[in-house]
């Protein structure tokens, strides 16, 4: 029974340690390769605050990027807007409500919004980890950051994807 | 015993399609659901369900909780992803694209 209880525990572990990889799907459309980087969650900066899920779709043109946020609010938000910044640059991008649905405790909010990528790439090659700030009107309602050692390998692992979108672009030209 | 006892047990995944696909030690498979004429579009959403050492099963992965996550009202082709260890834990990952 110790055996059975110690195997599904490193199992768990290693399940855990599996689902924190970023994965990524790449897939060809009629105008070259969409690339889908899967849901990774991001914890809060406050104590009892639920992270906050997201994902990045690179569409075949590279030139945006387009990110989708699941938010957990325990009361009704009027989220706008969402800020991305690290110690040196500060943006802010509109956001668009794809659904709000009235939880037990709370409220989940799905948004989505669309930044260049450069920008995604500036973001992911700073060694310091950024903080997503969720904007309501003029304030920020919560603000999410990966821990660093989190932030240094997803940074390796993004760094990696980023070569094969290039890879990927750059052959669609030779081929046209 | 834990491999005896598992090939005996019936904890074995089914995906939504009704194929079985999971490993007896580990599984880590992607495979198609529907396709549709629509083309592939920009838009991707997920949705996933987990199951623990086949007891208790949680979490929305129907291709209308994944097509909601990233708005698609035009849905081209549905994936199907699913990670499993030893039958014990098990996550199902429903992948939709479309416009």
């Amino acid at each position: 029974m110790k055996r059975l209880t110690l195997s599904a525990v490193l199992f768990a572990i290693a399940l855990a340690v599996c689902a924190n990889k970023t994965e990524y799907m790449m897939r060809p459309t009629a105008d070259g390769y969409l690339f889908f980087i899967m849901p990774f969650s991001i914890p809060s900066e406050e104590k009892g605050v639920k992270p906050l899920t997201a994902d990045i779709t690179i569409p075949p043109n590279v030139l945006t990027a387009d990110m989708r946020i699941t938010v957990m609010t325990k009361e009704e938000a009027g989220i706008d807007s969402v800020r991305i910044s690290n110690r040196d640059t500060a943006v802010t991008y509109p956001a668009k409500i794809l659904y709000a649905e009235k939880r037990k405790k709370g409220w989940k909010y799905r948004i989505e919004l669309t930044l260049p990528y450069e920008t995604v790439t500036y973001i992911y090659s700073y060694p310091t980890p950024y903080t997503i700030g969720i904007i309501d009107g003029e304030s920020i309602r919560a603000s999410y950051s990966p821990a660093q050692h989190t932030w240094d390998k997803r940074r390796g692992e993004m760094e990696e994807l980023f070569y094969v979108v290039e890879i990927n672009k750059n052959n669609r030209k030779e081929r046209k | 015993m834990l491999l005896s006892s598992l090939a005996f047990t019936s904890c074995a995944y089914i995906a939504p399609s009704g194929k079985p696909i999971s490993g007896a030690l580990y599984t880590g498979v992607t495979t198609s659901e529907i396709a549709t004429s629509n083309e592939v579009g920009t838009k991707v959403g997920t949705s996933k369900a987990f199951n623990i050492l086949g007891l208790v099963s949680v979490g929305e992965a129907g291709i209308q909780d994944a097509a909601k996550d990233a708005g698609i009202t035009k849905i081209s082709h549905v994936d199907s992803k699913t990670t499993g260890v030893l039958g014990l834990f098990t996550i199902t990952k429903t992948i939709v694209y479309g416009e």
